[in-house]
């Protein structure tokens, strides 16, 4: 009895088995055909523009400097002088799932000076918070902006613009600790989000090579 | 094709309403409701994993063995889930900002997996597509008329209908003037099937 039992469970546990794998593996390969499709690209909006102009300022209003290009977007594979192939090689050496770059802009003021500003995204605690981040000639932060975010506890952060000053000046890795230690934030998910997003974005704008902010003539 | 059983699948959405009768997917219904941008958001979100998570369970009804029914179902929900996710997320992202949040959550809504193992696991696929379409579409009316109602009352001035409790105490009186509705209705067809000797559907 108990070797007929057996018997009949084998097949029945087999065919779960297979079922099971066949319908998730196919449900992979629908996903993975419709991602490349699908695949959100940074691009430079006028909601991007307008950011971009309140942390790297052209002098313009929001709407002349998107439509005289003086805020653009920086293809650095089509482009030479920069120590980097591609965004898409730094992320697949430097990147990771939790942190990664979307785009390199340029903001360029009026007296010609040019400010690089990085799009990186870090894991929050809910889902990815997408961080605009301006540098310095010397490659420190000069300002920064949340382009967007998801997380639940946002609201419970007291002073936002001094958890994002608290950012200016730095350089390299930035720990979840210090930022904690200096504004007193406790929401640890979402402070873990923008610090990747930073760090990562510090380490492209180091690797790129570039002179941040110096003046180039027309 | 069977009139009847049409009718009654088509109609499914009204009759056997998901929020009003039913009572399935609160969690979205209260927290989505306070705007009707995002109640109609969401609402269509669901009602396209309804149809098609429908469609492809009860495709595939006779292959999946009954012990592994549950996990089969979600993987299939979950990737229709992460197809809306995706869309939303390249193509209305402003909508994604609003209610992103609460898409990865229809894959344990109720009514999903409630509808596949009551009708789409044991019906053919134009029946489970109907009846996906049907209670998608009901779920979203049901979301934008509450959505639209609290509103209203908000810029009002009622600050109440704003926070949760106002959105049950809203819920529950809709609930029951729409199933008054449907006690008078059905109430009306009796006496008519009665007085016309039971001739009816």
């Amino acid at each position: 009895m108990t070797a007929e039992r057996k018997k009949v469970s084998l097949p029945n546990t087999t065919k779960c088995i297979l079922v099971l794998s066949v319908i998730a593996v196919v449900c992979v390969l629908l996903l993975s055909v419709a991602n490349s499709f699908l695949k959100v690209e940074a691009v430079l909006d006028k909601a991007t523009g307008a950011l971009i102009n309140s942390i790297a300022p052209t002098g313009l209003s929001d709407d002349e400097a998107y439509s005289s290009a003086k805020v653009k977007m920086i293809d650095i594979s089509k482009e030479s002088g920069y120590k980097l192939t591609s965004i898409d090689d730094y992320n697949k050496k430097f990147g990771s799932a939790s942190k990664k770059v979307r785009a390199l802009y340029t903001s360029t003021d009026k007296n010609g000076a040019v400010t690089y500003v990085v799009e990186a995204e870090g894991k929050g605690y809910v889902d990815a918070i997408v961080m605009l981040i301006a540098y310095t000639s010397d490659g420190k932060v000069s300002a920064l902006v949340t382009k967007s975010q998801s997380e639940s506890y946002w609201n419970h952060i007291h002073d936002l613009n001094a958890l994002c000053a608290s950012f200016v000046g730095s350089s390299g890795d930035v720990t979840v600790g210090d930022i904690a230690a200096s504004t007193g934030v406790t929401v640890r998910g979402t402070l873990g989000g923008m610090t990747g997003a930073v760090s990562i974005a510090n380490d492209f704008i180091a690797r790129l090579g570039v002179n941040a902010g110096a003046e180039v003539s027309d | 094709m069977d009139v009847k059983k049409f009718k009654e699948t088509a109609l499914g959405g009204i009759l056997n309403n998901p929020v009003f009768v039913l009572v399935l997917g609160m969690c979205p219904t209260i927290g989505m409701s306070t705007n009707i941008t995002n109640a109609l958001g969401l609402g269509l979100a669901t009602a396209f994993v309804l149809i098609f998570s429908n469609f492809f369970i009860s495709l595939l009804r006779k292959v999946i063995p009954d012990k592994v029914r549950l996990p089969s179902y979600i993987i299939i929900i979950a990737t229709f889930v992460t197809l809306v996710k995706m869309f939303l997320e390249k193509f209305l992202p402003s909508l994604n900002q609003s209610i992103g949040r609460f898409i990865p959550l229809i894959v344990v809504n109720c009514i999903i997996l409630g509808r596949a193992e009551a009708f789409a696991s044991k019906n053919s696929i134009g029946y489970a597509a109907l009846d996906g379409l049907s209670m998608g579409l009901g779920f979203t009316c049901a979301l934008v008329i509450l959505g639209g109602l609290r509103m209203l009352l908000i810029e009002a001035g009622f600050a109440i209908f704003g926070t949760a409790a106002g959105g049950f105490i809203t819920l529950g009186l809709l609930m029951a003037l729409f199933n008054t509705l449907m006690d008078i209705y059905r109430n009306n067809r009796k006496k008519k099937v009665l007085i016309e000797g039971g001739v009816g559907l």
